[in-house]
């Protein structure tokens, strides 16, 4: 089983949009997927087309067992949704007695191929405790200072998780990618000599990207031909379709 | 032995493809528009490099010089015929095909058993 996490601290950057995608290309692909949001806007179960629930919430304060709380979405895909009491559920993961580990003690033996841990824009102690139980990051930013600032404090976070002695994987995945603007090409510049090889293709941005959640429908389903499922047409790699062959590499383990 | 070291690249090479073809594109723009054209036209240029026996290089070139045209334009032209024969199945390759011992390919095209010019 592979855990991955899609965190950072600046919202708006699609970290829902990529855990939807990606959590439905695995399945797509056979992989037993759970996607996890860890999210109180609860916008994983909307952009799936099921009600949010306090799935997450039950699951940790409530102790439920996982088979209550999960919701199967799609073929191979399960969710644990979240809403406005993943808030709550926070409070009770602070006063537990392991904190850190509570995530990982939650996901371990569930019998998942993958687990994709969708974070909210903050951190917490769901963010370190969902750290502490991932073996890889991936961290979309949009190319602007103030979301490459966000990957900083991700990476700060992992470095923290690291000294805890659990050692993460991470990419980053620049999203909202317009190749049109010189702020763009600044930034992924930069990007790419900090990060290096932890730097993925871009996300084109794209209209449907934005559109699909309103029918509940992943990139896979509404817009499967669109920029930010197959990426431009430069003759490179780019778009998710590229971001899911790295993904496979991850979960079946040529990289980790 | 060699004791300069290499620098590996470790950018995801679908990136470095992106950045190299977002910075040219900045080049290009901020040229003058005198030119711009010019150098739009270099950039849409597909330069490829290809391993190629120096007789058949030289009897390209004698027909190009001999029907005045270039080289490249010539070899277009024969490439462009070579793949509809072989998509109309005109082309049989099995006859020169011979097992490689490199790991990229599973075989190698034995040329010698070609008509040559």
């Amino acid at each position: 089983m592979t855990i991955l996490t899609i965190a950072n601290q600046k919202g708006g950057v699609g970290k829902t949009t990529t855990a939807v995608t990606l959590a439905h290309g695995l399945a797509m692909t056979g992989q037993k997927t759970l996607l996890v949001d860890l999210d109180p806007q609860g916008h994983v179960a909307f952009a799936l087309g099921v009600d949010k629930a306090p799935g997450l919430y039950r699951l940790i304060a409530e102790e439920e067992p996982i088979s209550n709380v999960i919701v199967n979405v799609r073929e191979n895909l399960d969710i644990v949704p979240g809403d406005k009491k993943t808030e709550k559920a926070k409070r009770t993961v602070v006063v537990s007695h392991f904190p850190t580990e509570i995530i990982g003690r939650l996901f371990k033996n569930t019998g998942y191929d993958a687990i994709i841990f969708d974070m909210a824009p903050s951190l917490d102690v769901l963010h370190v405790s969902a750290l502490m139980a991932s073996d890889w990051v991936l961290v979309p930013t949009k190319l602007d200072a103030m979301a490459i600032d966000g990957v900083n404090e991700v990476l700060r976070s992992m470095g923290e998780v690291a000294e805890r002695g659990h050692h993460l994987g991470y990419s980053i995945l620049p999203t909202f990618f317009d190749r049109t603007t010189r702020e763009t090409v600044v930034q992924l510049k930069a990007l790419v000599q900090t990060f290096n090889g932890h730097v993925w293709p871009p996300i084109p941005q794209d209209t449907k990207a934005r559109e699909a959640p309103a029918f509940g429908m992943s990139l896979w389903e509404y817009c499967p031909r669109s920029p930010a499922v197959i990426g431009y047409d430069g003759g490179y790699e780019n778009g998710y379709t590229s971001i899911m062959r790295r993904v496979m590499e991850v979960v079946c383990g040529q990289i980790a | 032995m060699d004791k300069s070291p290499n620098r590996r690249n470790v950018v995801d090479p679908a990136v470095a493809e992106i950045l190299s073809d977002m910075e040219k594109k900045q080049r290009i723009a901020s040229l003058p528009n005198s030119k711009k054209v010019k150098a739009r036209r270099d950039a849409s240029r597909h330069k490829v490099g290809l391993d190629l026996p120096p007789e058949l290089h030289e009897a390209l070139r004698s027909i190009a010089d001999r029907e005045r045209i270039s080289v490249s334009g010539l070899v277009t032209f024969y490439l462009y015929r070579g793949v509809v024969d072989h998509q109309a199945g005109k082309v049989e390759l099995s006859p020169f095909k011979r097992l490689s011992r490199c790991a990229r390919f599973e075989y190698v095209l034995d040329l010698t058993k070609l008509e040559k010019p």
